[in-house]
């Protein structure tokens, strides 16, 4: 195993240990190597500068040598060629073919020796020249190696020794010189050479710590590499991981019922499902980077959102999310057709990743539904009314039809006197003098005087009869009227009272209904048929529970009293803002005018146990066949669906009354255009 | 039987040992030829009467006889004139350009002349044939030749410890012994140069 792939043992054991001092060692090694390989290098151009200096100087000084007139080369030009020549390529072999090798140290420093008696022999002899040596020996210290520099100094401590004892003149010119003398030039040579030893041995010093530094530096870049790797695996492995999980995201996005859509802070469009496509005709493209409301209305949702980022901006931490809201709205295709849905949103993150979560559910089957559902309440409302309702009509219809049987009769008796009368006095009959008294006769045997005092009021009870009649139709016909879908300005009293008037025989037998209008009330905005349909419910509601104790009641009959007042929303505290901006259900201001209409009787009261239950679907404690548990329900959806509320008093024992409150005039909605979608809906389909 | 490296590290071996074979051989070639005199010469101990020259009644008379193109021998001029600026000597060196009578009279203006000419320290002369040389004994180009006011000789020889070679030498010790009107030590020294003329 390569020692660097044990770095991963951190903290070293101790052969590893053992293991970086060998790689220290390598390293130093290398670096020697490395070193004498340039040196090398360095040697041979030095060798070559030297060899062209000898050359130079043989040829300027000693060009020729002479015999008289005759004039030959010298032999320095031969020696600086040759020997200088050989030296040089020497070097340049060794440096070229087997750079940085040992031996090649050490041959040329022999090299670099020779060439320095050269030069001082091309030179003359010449002091300065000696000065060479020194030059040699500093060059040759560049490798670094005591012993090289030992091998140069030995060759010319050896030179000039042998020199001084054999052949003294070659060195001091002198046949005779004292034995010592040698030692004179030596010692610059020894001087030298302890400087460089000790710069030598300084400098391998140097070389081990750097080489140790390096092992170290090298120890830890692999660790450093090894856990960059192994973060980089990591990141990679969880880059996978979240690129699952985003695609994951994304299908289930893309495959959800739900379209999804997300906003930045200008409410424009960042993100666009595949759901949102389809159930929208936009696609990706064409709606990234606009803004929602431009494109796909959604009024309520973006008047919502508005608030609660004005909300946000001012009470609350800007990071916290909001509650997940809840509200219906209305949307429009790429065509422009609108189409009801059920915007859940939410804001999410900081102030810089600030998002707009919105998830869009296509909810006009449940539309359709609602309305279906409240058409067959209504009908069942009717149904359950009809008995009441015929029996309203039939007892006006019989005193109208026995008013016409005697006014019939009134009119036989009247027609038979009227032509006894003209008989009589007609002047061709000879009887025709008819006495006063006769007359009298005539008039009192026929009840003259009864009949036509009874005519005007038989008259005046059919009129009437038949004015309860039209009262009857017209308010069944109201009641019944599947109504425009758009949210209209109606008389609420009137309205009330053709409501009450449409139940009357549900109430009649068992209560008397009161009602308390207030003047300040006239006109409101909502759909009259919705409308109608939550005060029936309650009113039935309220004669049945009655009808339960009424033999209990001291009268004999209960009480149900309908009453009418103008209110003012006062919310105001920020806590309550708060509530409005999350929920929005209610989207009420300070100041605003709401209509109460409350409908209490004194029946047994709503037991607390089933309050909370009472407006789910299908709750009822009525007798199967009397209550479908639609009523309650329905008006609680109707209520929700004017921005109103519905709320619940009740004491057992003393009676039941249901508040309402809806706003006097609706802010503009997509619901005052509910007609136009669902007047398609309900007969086509979407 | 031997692998590649073993030969190629042989070969190196070869290699290295015949080149540093061949520079030392050279070498020591060179330093035999550098050490090697010019051929030993009866010179004349007393002023030769014939000669042109003038013998100095005064201080001392110092005679060079050289070869105009002799590199040697200006090394050895160089070191005269070292030599007299260090002692401060009174005379000049009556400096004899020896020009072989094969060779036109105007070659002597070649190589040392105009050095020789323009130290005040130096007197040159030509000498045609040689006679002059003949007269005194020297063979050699850089032979010295130094005669006290009466004509005697008190030194002749080189004053270079080789061909061309600058430094001490017994003749410029001589020389000094003279210069301080001591009794030489030497009053010969082998002369290292060219030869003046053709054997």
């Amino acid at each position: 195993m390569d020692l660097l792939e044990q770095i991963d043992e951190f903290p070293f054991s101790g052969e590893l240990r053992l293991n970086v001092t060998e790689m220290t060692h390598q390293r130093f090694y290398a670096r020697e190597r490395e070193l004498a390989a340039s040196t090398d290098r360095l040697f041979r151009w030095v060798m070559l500068a030297q060899f062209a200096a000898a050359l130079i100087a043989a040829l300027v000084f000693t060009p020729m040598t002479w015999i008289g007139g005759t004039g030959t080369v010298h032999l320095h030009v031969w020696a600086a060629l040759l020997i200088g020549g050989t030296l040089a390529g020497l070097v340049w072999y060794l440096s070229t073919t087997a750079p940085g090798r040992a031996s090649n140290a050490y041959v040329i420093a022999i090299a670099q020796v020779m060439m320095s008696v050269l030069l001082i022999h091309l030179t003359g002899g010449r002091i300065e020249t000696h000065f060479h040596i020194f030059g040699s020996l500093a060059f040759l210290a560049r490798y670094r190696n005591i012993r090289v520099v030992l091998l140069a100094t030995a060759l010319v401590i050896l030179d000039h020794g042998l020199r001084s004892f054999l052949w003294p003149q070659s060195i001091f010119g002198l046949t005779q010189v004292q034995a010592w003398r040698w030692l004179e030039h030596t010692g610059w040579i020894v001087f030298e050479d302890i400087v460089l030893i000790a710069a030598i041995t300084q400098s391998r010093k140097e070389m081990w710590r750097a080489a140790d530094q390096w092992v170290q530096l090298s120890l830890n870049k692999q660790g450093v590499e090894n856990e960059v790797h192994r973060k980089t695996h990591e990141l990679e492995h969880g880059r996978h991981l979240l690129q699952a999980s985003q695609s994951r995201l994304q299908t289930i996005i893309d495959t959800a019922y739900d379209a999804y859509l997300s906003l930045d802070r200008q409410l424009n469009i960042v993100d666009w499902s595949r759901r949102a496509e389809q159930l929208t005709g936009w696609n990706a493209g064409q709606v990234v980077g606009k803004s929602c409301a431009e494109l796909l209305a959604l009024n309520e949702l973006i008047d919502a959102i508005k608030k609660a980022l004005e909300f946000r901006a001012h009470f609350r931490d800007g990071d916290s999310p909001c509650a997940t809201s809840l509200i219906e709205t209305l949307c429009q295709t790429s065509g422009g057709k609108p189409f009801y849905v059920e915007a859940s949103w939410n804001l999410i993150g900081s102030q810089e990743q600030f998002c707009i979560h919105i998830f869009l559910r296509d909810i006009m089957d449940r539309k359709q539904q609602a309305m279906q559902q409240l058409h067959s309440q209504k009908m069942e409302s009717i149904g359950q009314l009809a008995a009441g309702i015929a029996h309203e009509i039939n007892s006006p219809s019989q005193f109208v039809g026995d008013n016409l049987c005697f006014l019939e009769k009134a009119f036989q008796q009247i027609e038979s006197l009227m032509g006894w009368m003209n008989e009589t006095l007609d002047p061709s009959n000879s009887r025709r003098v008819t006495s006063q008294e006769k007359v009298r006769m005539k008039l009192d045997s026929t009840s003259f005087k009864r009949i036509t005092g009874e005519i005007p009021k038989a008259i005046q009870q059919s009129r009437e009869g038949m004015h309860r009649i039209s009262s009857i139709t017209r308010a069944m016909k109201e009641f019944s009227h599947p109504g425009t879908g758009q949210m209209v300005s109606i008389d609420l009293h009137e309205s009330i009272q053709q409501t009450l008037t449409v139940c009357r025989n549900e109430w009649k037998y068992v209560a008397e209904v009161v009602t308390e209008f207030s003047d300040e009330v006239s006109k409101v905005q909502c759909h009259p048929v919705e409308l109608n349909q939550v005060i029936i419910n309650l009113v039935v509601n309220a004669a049945h529970a009655i009808g339960e104790i009424v033999h209990q009641l001291p009268a004999g009959r209960g009480r149900i009293v309908v009453r009418t007042r103008l209110v003012r929303s006062t919310h105001s505290s920020p806590s309550e803002l708060a509530s409005q901006a999350t929920q929005l259900d209610q989207p009420w201001e300070a100041g605003h005018e709401m209509v109460e209409i409350e409908i209490e009787d004194n029946g047994p009261g709503i037991p607390e146990s089933i309050r909370s239950r009472i407006y789910d679907p299908f709750f009822t404690t009525k007798p199967v066949g009397k209550g479908t548990g639609q009523g309650l329900a329905i008006a609680h959806k109707v209520m929700e669906r004017h921005h109103g509320s519905i709320h619940l008093n009740s004491i057992i024992g003393q009676g039941t009354t249901f508040q309402l409150r809806l706003p006097v005039a609706q802010a503009a909605s997509p619901s005052q255009t509910l007609v136009n979608v669902f007047d398609d809906d309900l007969i086509g389909g979407r | 039987m031997f692998s590649n490296d073993s030969r190629r590290t042989c070969l190196r071996w070869l290699v290295v040992a015949m080149a540093i074979g061949m520079a030392g051989g050279g070498l020591a070639a060179l330093a035999a030829h550098t050490y090697e005199p010019g051929k030993p010469t009866s010179a004349t101990q007393q002023w030769p009467g014939q000669s042109s020259l003038t013998l100095s009644d005064q201080t001392l008379t110092a005679v060079l006889f050289v070869h105009p193109l002799c590199p040697c021998t200006r090394v050895a001029m160089d070191e005269l004139l070292s030599f007299a600026s260090e002692y401060e000597v009174a005379w000049r060196v009556e400096v004899v350009f020896v020009i072989p009578e094969e060779m036109s009279p105007q070659w002597q203006q070649h190589g040392h002349w105009s050095f020789v000419a323009g130290e005040p320290f130096f007197q040159a002369h030509v000498d045609v044939g040689g006679q002059e040389a003949k007269l005194f004994g020297a063979k050699t180009s850089g032979h010295f030749f130094a005669f006290d006011r009466h004509g005697s000789k008190l030194f002749d020889g080189g004053l270079t410890n080789g061909r061309g070679h600058a430094g001490p030498s017994a003749g410029l010790n001589s020389l000094a012994q003279l210069v301080c009107e001591l009794s030489p030590g030497q009053k010969t020294a082998p002369v290292y140069g060219c030869p003046l003329q053709n054997p």
